[in-house]
């Protein structure tokens, strides 16, 4: 593969949009998880719920800021032509992406909405804090549609990397997979951290998203290996700077210094070690999605 | 739909002039680089480095001299290629690229919304952002003056005919004849650079001497479709499925309970942490 000669542009705005909609759809998934074992109304599903939509809003502002005719977002779903006609390209992962991150925000507003009836902060007629939809009858029902649109947001900005023509990015099928790993760990992450300051959890939900945070973390490490084995000579486009060397080390190195932390059982000094576990897979994850996506693009400039 | 319409840009005969970036610049009223000022990029006499959103004709230069006995000096006017399938026409999320009734690929700048999709999808590196309006801009082989019966800016400057327009057909015949004239004259590495075997076949095509990849040419381009059809959807689903699996096994032990059960217990988990903190 030629090197490109005209640099592709996609810079931190990008790598932290693809941060900030991971970590919304891991933690969204997990609290759709919850719904479905029937704990919609648990401590940390609500942070979950509470803290979704932020993160989309922010990674859709992003992504319009980073537009440069920004005015024009609009056009990525709206025939601009013919309005108000929509324009689907299932085939283009920015065409269906753009599509997959709205329906997605449409979910995470539902959800964010319900977070605040249940707190008993609004009441919407029948939608009130004695008639919630998540850990009432129809969550389930919400939850399986839910889980499908956080796993695509997840997991489509890899696609999206490997479907061009850039050196490095072209050579691997695996970045979506990864970045699946990289959004769940990073979601379990933020739902840690939080509790680890709030500590509202009881502690049989704790074990669980600790225990879910661990595999996630691992799954993510498993994944990543596949990716460079995958990779081949070509993994070269990837380690092109000393940034991008750095940001590779670094994340490799606090994703297994999280694993103790987060793997041993629980005991009296656990909000602390599990808030240092967290933080250090956090901060591993946007060191994955920085290196991944800056990598190739250090390699042009 | 009108008779598809091309280029047939011949390497042989190119003298690098460099008429055809300044009849494309004029007709098409793009900006000079850098302001005017003449950067020197030190790659022989090009001065003007790559195709981007402000040049959309570009002639490289090829100092094939590693063997100084056989040294040859290549002018190469590069241009985009209007695939037949064409990657940016593909990704495109606002149907901004579009194709022509004369089978050509134009990007409308009141339409395009810069997400730079089209910019990493093209194979061949040519499509950037133009400054000025901050759309995505390329060749759109003077698709104006098409529409008025007269031939792009290009290829009318060429003094050689160096750049052919015409047919795409009728193109296609006359380079492989210029092909075959040049083989019998002993220049064996001569070769067509874009027939229907590439992309569906460049609308924008060469007749190349040496490999490819002097001129910045990828040898086999591909689509974006082509890759993420072949796995990279399918494996991203695997990894998530396998993700919720690992959250159905982590949360198993956890039972469903009543709203009632809930509010008190977490109720209870609040009071308590707040009697834990009152004692510290």
């Amino acid at each position: 593969m030629l090197l490109r000669e005209v640099p592709i542009g996609w810079n931190w705005e990008v790598y932290v949009e693809m941060f900030a909609a991971g970590v919304a759809a891991g933690a969204f998934l997990i609290a759709m998880i919850l719904e479905l074992y029937g704990r919609g109304r648990s401590p940390i599903a609500r942070v979950a719920h509470l803290i979704t939509l932020p993160l989309v809003l922010v990674a859709t502002a992003l992504l319009v800021y980073k537009l440069e005719r920004s005015e024009r977002f609009w056009h990525m779903v709206i025939q601009s032509e013919n309005i108000p006609l929509p324009i689907l390209k299932w085939w283009s992962p920015i065409s269906i992406g753009s599509w997959g991150l709205m329906i997605f925000s449409a979910f995470a507003t539902i959800s964010f909405v319900d977070a605040l009836v249940s707190r008993g902060y609004l009441s919407l007629g029948p939608w009130n804090q004695n008639s919630t939809l998540h850990g009432g009858r129809y969550g389930i029902f919400f939850a399986i549609p839910s889980i499908i649109a956080a796993l695509f947001v997840a997991g489509y900005s890899g696609a999206l990397l490997s479907v061009t023509a850039v050196a490095g990015w072209e050579d691997t099928v695996f970045i979506a997979p990864f970045f699946v790993g990289v959004s769940v760990a990073t979601g379990a992450a933020a739902l840690l951290l939080i509790d680890s300051i709030r500590k509202l959890t009881p502690p049989d939900e704790v074990e669980g998203l600790t225990r879910f945070s661990t595999l996630s973390v691992i799954w993510q490490l498993l994944l990543f290996i596949v990716l460079a084995i995958s990779l081949g000579g070509a993994i070269s486009h990837f380690v092109t700077s000393a940034r991008t060397i750095l940001a590779f080390t670094l994340a490799i190195i606090m994703a297994l210094a999280a694993l103790p932390l987060l793997y041993f059982k629980l005991s009296t000094s656990d909000q602390v070690r599990l808030g240092t576990g967290a933080t250090l897979v956090l901060i591993s994850g946007f060191l994955f999605r920085y290196a991944v996506v800056m990598g190739p693009q250090h390699e042009i400039e | 739909m009108a008779e598809p319409m091309g280029f047939f840009t011949d390497v042989s005969v190119c003298i690098g002039c460099k008429a055809c970036e300044v009849a494309c610049k004029q007709w098409n009223q793009l900006p000079a680089n850098n302001g005017g000022v003449v950067e020197l990029t030190g790659n022989s006499y090009d001065n003007t480095g790559t195709l981007d959103g402000t040049t959309w004709r570009h002639v490289r230069f090829v100092e094939d001299f590693d063997d100084r006995s056989q040294g040859r000096w290549l002018m190469f006017s590069d241009v985009c290629k209007h695939c037949v399938h064409a990657g940016c026409l593909e990704v495109c999320p606002t149907g901004a690229i579009f194709r022509t009734e004369f089978d050509t690929v134009v990007i409308q700048a009141d339409i395009c919304n810069g997400c730079r999709a089209c910019i990493p999808a093209c194979p061949f590196d040519v499509i950037d952002i133009n400054p000025v309006n901050n759309t995505a801009m390329k060749c759109t082989l003077c698709y104006d003056r098409m529409q008025a019966g007269m031939i792009p800016a290009c290829a009318q400057a060429c003094p050689t005919e160096s750049i052919k327009f015409g047919p795409v057909a009728e193109l296609r015949e006359e380079s492989e004849v210029r092909l075959a004239e040049l083989q019998r004259q002993g220049v064996s590495d001569a070769s067509i650079y874009g027939r229907e075997d590439m992309l569906g076949g460049l609308n924008a095509f060469f007749l190349i001497i040496g490999p490819p990849e002097w001129y910045g040419l990828p040898k086999e381009p591909q689509l974006p479709s082509s890759r993420s059809l072949n796995g990279e959807g399918i494996l991203g689903a695997i990894s998530a499925v396998v993700a919720v699996v690992l959250g159905a096994i982590s949360f198993r032990n956890l039972g469903p309970l009543r709203r009632k059960e809930a509010a008190e217990r977490n109720q209870a988990h609040e009071e308590n942490q707040s009697q834990v903190e009152g004692s510290v």
